[in-house]
């Protein structure tokens, strides 16, 4: 059975992800790891995700995958342990100064990150034969490059399915550091790759600005080929995402790998592009998948961010027996809007908003402050973690 | 510690050789960020040139490789004379299986730019019995050191030139081109630069070949001032010439053949009208936490 794995940047994020579908969840702790502004897990709240995805039959995941200077490997060893007791279920690492030290000290299971760049049978079996149980690949690899390295190597893969793309190698880029001192390989990234630059031809200025960004990976059509390439793990990127993103693209890639599983093939995939476009706020394309991308699937000025504002609100306790719930608001809504409930195992249910309370009880009409704690009257049941969307329905 | 150059025309290499210890030499076949490539005919040549000079010869083959691109590396490989060579410098791990299948893994340079930040994933391919391995770019003059003290094979280092800072397997000047609906074809072109508005003193190099996209630092990275202390601990310090040619070779490496002499340098720089820097040697990069 093919795993879908998924980001999370918390606690909260972890228990989304995993609500939704994921099968497992990598996250960050708080050394050796890169996104170092996503609120990284301590060993206790590493703990605390490890017993709620184990209650659930599911796995996390903690990367250690910064490229340690000289420095870094203090600690090492006593970070390695403590995540060992904290029983998560495996590293995802780039560092062969990791791998040897959690193979020597722990019982860890290792991943290999991307950020060695793994694209060829040869460099995924090297690592298999050090101890590595599972090898992400590299993003610069097509559906058929894949499939031939899985049919090579008894290693388990993992391939990127949804997120953000480097622009270079992963892990072999330093703009960040050369531009800003930011070390793109121990957690800094600036995204230098993201800015728009001059292109200067032998002196000459050109009028259009140089763009090096990509478009965000979405492989909603390639998922089927990929389970079928043996691959074992789907990953989605973003440990810096939402909530109500992480929901969305768990939700629609469980739903499409559960249809493929059920009856071997997909029937209707704009059900599912339909459904990922609410969490994108950046325009999406295949990557590598298809072949080399070409300009499609790059972003050029006055392409790219989406604004999102379509998350009104989360959902954070069951309906009470008067149909009142607690929520926590997002982005702004009114009295009178029509409401898209997006739940966990249900089909989104639509309802128009005819009573609010702030967390006092005094009947309001607007929710305009961000994290303001209200309750809104929903004329079904609907149960927490749920995400309410405004919407344009006429259902 | 003995000193390699790039070189642009194999006939500079007897103009060069009292400078250096020996010559890297690639072809775009299999190397990529190329001062020159060589075709497999002109690399025997070189071999046999530097054999005969007694210099040693190094060959580069730093693309990343898919299978068939691995496949057709070992091809181009036996159709050179490689058990001649001193050794060859590889940026991919697969590559290094392909060589030592051939079992010419005692000649692997590994490579892989960024990676190697501490002395353990420096000497990690020491098991693998390989010739030697270079220590990333982005570190500072201690660590090198700290690495150097620690070190299990044949320690090597980038100290000249214009460094890479990113490599990416896709065409994006071709994709600049479509974009701005051009037919020029800026491939291998070197005379490109990138600019970020916040940063227009520094134009950054950009270069598309074969295997990808390459952009490079503004300023020219040398090692000059620190070569007394990484004496004690490099083996082979490389002076990467891409973006100039063999009088510029010639040039920088008498620099660095002779005795520190400042004004030496400042004519130099003149000369060639460069701005160089120290790297990373005297500076940290940082991280949030």
């Amino acid at each position: 059975m093919v795993e879908l794995l998924a980001p999370a940047g918390d606690l909260d994020k972890l228990k989304t992800a995993l609500i939704y579908g994921a099968d497992a969840v990598f996250v960050g702790g708080q050394n050796f790891s890169l996104r170092a502004r996503a609120s990284n897990f301590s060993i206790d709240d590493l703990k605390n995700a490890a017993q709620f995805a184990h209650r659930l039959g599911k796995k996390i995941y903690v990367t250690t995958n910064i490229i340690p200077h000289q420095e870094d490997l203090d600690g090492l060893v006593p970070y390695l342990k403590a995540l060992e007791n904290a029983k998560v279920d495996a590293i995802i690492t780039a560092s062969p100064a990791i791998i040897h030290e959690a193979k020597a000290n722990t019982n860890l299971e290792i991943h290999l990150s991307t950020q060695q760049s793994a694209i060829n049978a040869n460099t995924v079996n090297y690592w298999y034969k050090k101890g590595v149980k599972r090898i992400v690949l590299g993003r610069e690899l097509s559906l058929t490059e894949i499939n031939g390295v899985s049919a090579k190597t008894d290693a388990d893969l993992e391939v990127f399915i949804h997120g953000g793309m480097c622009m270079s190698y992963s892990g072999r880029c330093s703009l960040s550091d050369n531009m800003t001192g930011r070390d793109a390989n121990r957690g800094g990234c600036a995204h230098s790759c993201r800015w728009s630059y001059t292109l200067e031809i032998d002196g000459a200025k050109q009028e259009k600005l140089f763009s090096m960004s990509s478009k965000d990976l979405q492989a909603l059509k390639q998922t089927v080929s990929l389970i079928e390439a043996n691959v074992k793990s789907l990953k989605i990127e973003g440990r810096m995402k939402s909530q109500h993103y992480i929901a969305t693209v768990v939700k629609t890639y469980r739903m499409l790998i559960d249809e493929y599983m059920k009856t071997g093939k997909i029937n209707d995939y704009s059900i599912y592009e339909s459904l990922i476009s609410k969490s994108e706020n950046r325009e999406t394309s295949f990557g590598y998948l298809e072949g080399l991308p070409g300009l499609e699937q790059q972003l050029y000025s006055g392409q790219g961010e989406k604004p999102n504002q379509e998350f009104i609100g989360f959902v954070l306790e069951d309906s009470d027996d008067k149909n009142l719930v607690k929520i926590e608001q997002r982005n702004f809504f009114n009295v009178g809007d029509k409401i898209e409930v997006f739940s966990p195992n249900e089909e989104e249910r639509y309802f128009t908003l005819t009573k609010m309370y702030d967390e006092e009880f005094n009947e309001i009409e607007v929710a305009r402050h961000p994290k303001q704690v209200l309750y809104i009257l929903i004329p079904f049941k609907v149960v927490s973690f749920s995400m309410l969307r405004k919407s344009d329905s006429n259902d | 510690m003995k000193r390699l150059i790039t070189i642009y025309d194999l006939i500079s290499i007897e103009k060069i050789s009292n400078d250096v210890d020996g010559f890297i030499v690639g072809s775009d076949l299999f190397s990529t960020r190329l001062t020159k490539s060589f075709s497999i005919e002109e690399i025997n040549t070189i071999i046999d040139i530097c054999i005969s000079i007694d210099k040693e010869v190094f060959l580069i083959a730093n693309q990343m490789f898919t299978d068939q691109q691995l496949e057709d590396f070992v091809k181009n490989i036996k159709k050179i004379s490689y058990t001649k060579l001193t050794g060859i410098i590889i940026a991919d791990i697969g590559a290094l299986v392909s060589l030592s299948e051939l079992g010419i893994n005692d000649k692997v340079i590994y490579n892989p730019e960024t990676l190697l930040t501490n002395s353990i994933d420096f000497n990690y391919l020491s098991d693998d019995n390989v010739f030697g391995a270079y220590v990333a770019k982005e570190i500072t003059l201690d660590d090198i050191l700290t690495i150097g003290k620690e070190k299990k094979h044949q320690l090597f280092m980038l100290g000249h030139g214009h460094l890479n800072m990113f490599y990416s397997k896709r065409k994006l000047l071709d994709n600049y081109q479509e974009f701005v609906e051009s037919n020029q074809d800026l491939t291998n072109l070197q005379n490109l630069k990138i600019i970020e508005p916040k940063r227009e003193d520094n134009p950054y190099p950009i270069l598309q070949d074969g295997a990808g996209t390459h952009v490079f630092r503004s300023k020219v990275m040398n090692s000059l001032d620190y070569l007394d202390q990484l004496k004690e601990v490099v083996d082979y310090l490389v002076i990467d010439t891409i973006f100039k040619n063999d009088d510029y070779g010639i040039d920088v490496a008498k620099l660095y053949n002779k005795k520190y002499d400042k004004n030496a340098i400042e004519s130099f720089i003149n000369k060639y009208n460069e701005e160089w820097d120290n790297g990373f040697l005297d500076r940290k990069t940082y991280y949030k936490r």
